[in-house]
Order: C-alpha cells, then structure tokens, then sequence
C-alpha cells in the first residue's frame, strides 16, 4: 500500500506492474522485521523502513525504463549491422565517385587484350580498391565504439566485401538458376573468376583497414555499466 | 568507521556486485541488498530506487532471470539466479573492473592507500 501510494503520487501511468509492486512491498516488509528483529523500536523500524524507499519519483522512472519492452536497437545492431551498413555504403560511395573520376570500367574491359577482362577491370577499380582500407577502419572503428567483439569488428570491417561474396556466391547462382540463364551456367569458372576479383582485392584492403581496430581492448558493451561513474 | 563511497561510484558498481552474488545462488532482492551490505562491509548500499531497476534491467538483457519462491519464511519472493548469458557476462566484466583497478592504481596508487 505504502510503495503503491508513493509511487502512484508520481503520475497516472508511471505506477509499476502489480508483480513489481508486490516484490517491493515484500523488500519492506523483510527490511522492516529484520530492524525489529534487531531490536529497533516499531516507530523507528517504519521510519527507516520509509527512507529504504529513497527518492519515489526515482525508483518509479528507473522501473518504467527498465521495464520498457526491449530497446530502439540492440547490441548486435549497434556493433555489426550498423557498423556493417555504414562501411557498405562507403564503400559504394567511393565506387561511385571513383567510377566518375577515373577511367571508365566498361571502356577498359571492351578495350583490355588481357585474356579475362576482369582482371584489366580490377586495374579500373585499382582506387577503388586502395581506399578500402579506410572503409574497413570506418566499420571496425564504429563496432569498436559500440563495444563490438574482436570478430563483430572484423565482420563490420569486411562487411562489403561479405556482401559481395554472398552476391557471387548465392544471388548470382540462385537468380541465374531461377532464370535459366544458359551462359552463366555454361561457364562456372567466369563467376568463379568474377568473385575471386570482385571479392578477394578488396577484402585484403578492408582487412588492412580493420587490423589496427582487431587488437585494441574490448570495450563493455554499452548496456554494461561502465567502471566510470555514473549519475544516480 | 567505514565511510560510504560515493554514490556514482556505486551505482556503476551495481552491476557487477549483483552478477557476482548471484553467481554463487539466487537470490531475492532484500538478500541481494543485505548481502551486498555486509559483503562489503557497510562501504556498498542499495536502496530500493538503485537496486530494483538494475535487476529489472539485467532481467530485460536476459543476464538474470527471476521466479517466484516461498522463502524460509514461507512468504512468496521474486528469486533471481544468473542465467547462462550472464555467467559468461561476468567474466569480462570482472576483468574490465581488475583493468580498471589497476590503471587508477598505477595512477594514484589507490591499493596502497
């Protein structure tokens, strides 16, 4: 009566769940004998048992939001699938900007007397591909700063890269086969080839980028209370 | 006479306190505040406002999971126990406070005070 009579001064809505309101009466009621028991007079065993409270308007806010079903994004989305998103995007950025800036991709491979196109491409894509590194730091970093493990910090890095290889290795195959396509079933080794330079060139770039964030400490997560001291 | 820490310092410590505690058994929050107390030495206090809402939280991440219990007293309590999350959330976190220690101890040589 007493916790729910408090807490209920707070405001419609903020008062507890029955269950919490139950256990915090049951805290008092502990909290009271064990002051009997130690021999404190009845008025000032309720005097004190009151004072356990502390601050109502407190405990009713922190029981709300602890309370809350589930936070806006969790720990995975915070450590990898941001991370991931933002080092995906840069990397498509810079694809773009750079395929702008440089030597037209389409008119190299057309113009290239190299026995497999792709590889006079990876020479089209060269800065693409030397910028990477920053990309994989962007997503190690942003992982590292929400607290991400040391493989969450390399799977934000080589995120692009992840997806690129998902594409040649699963969408590629799977829409070909959905679609029939004969030429790309007729020659594996092209999407073989493909992958290898889509994927490889630029995942030791990524890879390079995100080593100076593997070795670095764990960080708590940020629902771990931090050493630092916080507000009460 | 043992001085209370401050209470920023404890409520970052609350985490912990209650993972390690309940690391040994479960418990229902007037022993976890009680045995946190004397465990301590008196320097470590929860009141309701700091203790519940850290529980509730832990129970959200799923580091605790609590059930209802008749005590030895018989009477109905909410008993926490760590789950097998929070068994493997204790380790780092305890390796983090030992850094943590260690760092303001090499900065202001707070052990041997």
């Amino acid at each position: 009566m007493l916790v729910r009579e408090r807490m209920s001064r707070q405001g419609a809505g903020l008062a507890p769940p029955d269950e919490v309101m139950a256990e915090l009466a049951g805290h008092l009621e502990d909290c009271y004998e064990a002051l009997r028991a130690q021999g404190v007079c009845e008025s000032e065993a309720i005097e004190r048992t009151v004072g356990e409270i502390g601050d109502s308007r407190q405990l009713a806010r922190g029981i709300r939001r602890a309370k809350r079903p589930g936070e806006a994004m969790n720990d995975r989305t915070k450590q990898l699938w941001l991370p991931g998103l933002a080092s995906l995007t840069a990397a498509n950025v810079l694809l773009m900007i750079f395929t702008r800036i440089s030597l037209d991709p389409r008119l190299v491979a057309e113009r290239s007397t190299a026995w497999f196109p792709g590889l006079a491409l990876v020479a089209a894509y060269s800065p693409w591909v030397a910028a990477q590194p920053l990309v994989g730091a962007l997503g190690a970093w942003l992982s590292h700063r929400a607290g991400g493990g040391r493989a969450t910090r390399l799977c934000a890095g080589l995120f692009p890269s992840i997806v690129m290889l998902a594409c040649w290795g699963l969408f590629i195959p799977a829409s070909a086969a959905v679609e029939r396509h004969a030429w790309v079933a007729g020659h594996p080794i092209y999407i073989a080839l493909g992958a290898l330079v889509w994927v490889a060139p630029a995942m030791m770039g990524l890879l390079l980028g995100s080593l100076p964030f593997l070795g670095i400490r764990d960080l708590p997560s940020p629902g771990a209370t931090s050493p630092c001291p916080t507000r009460t | 006479m043992t001085k209370r820490i401050d209470s920023k310092i404890t409520r970052g410590s609350t985490e912990l306190a209650i993972l390690a505690l309940l690391a040994k058994e479960p418990l229902y929050g007037f022993e976890i505040a009680k045995r946190i107390e004397e465990e301590s030495g008196g320097a470590l206090r929860f009141r309701l406002a700091s203790l519940y809402p850290m529980l509730y939280e832990l129970e959200k991440r799923g580091l605790v999971k609590g059930h209802w219990e008749a005590n030895r007293a018989g009477r109905d309590r909410r008993y926490y126990g760590l789950t097998a999350t929070g068994r493997k959330k204790l380790a780092p976190l305890r390796r983090e406070w030992r850094f943590f220690f260690r760092a303001l101890d090499r900065l202001a040589g707070v052990t041997r005070a």
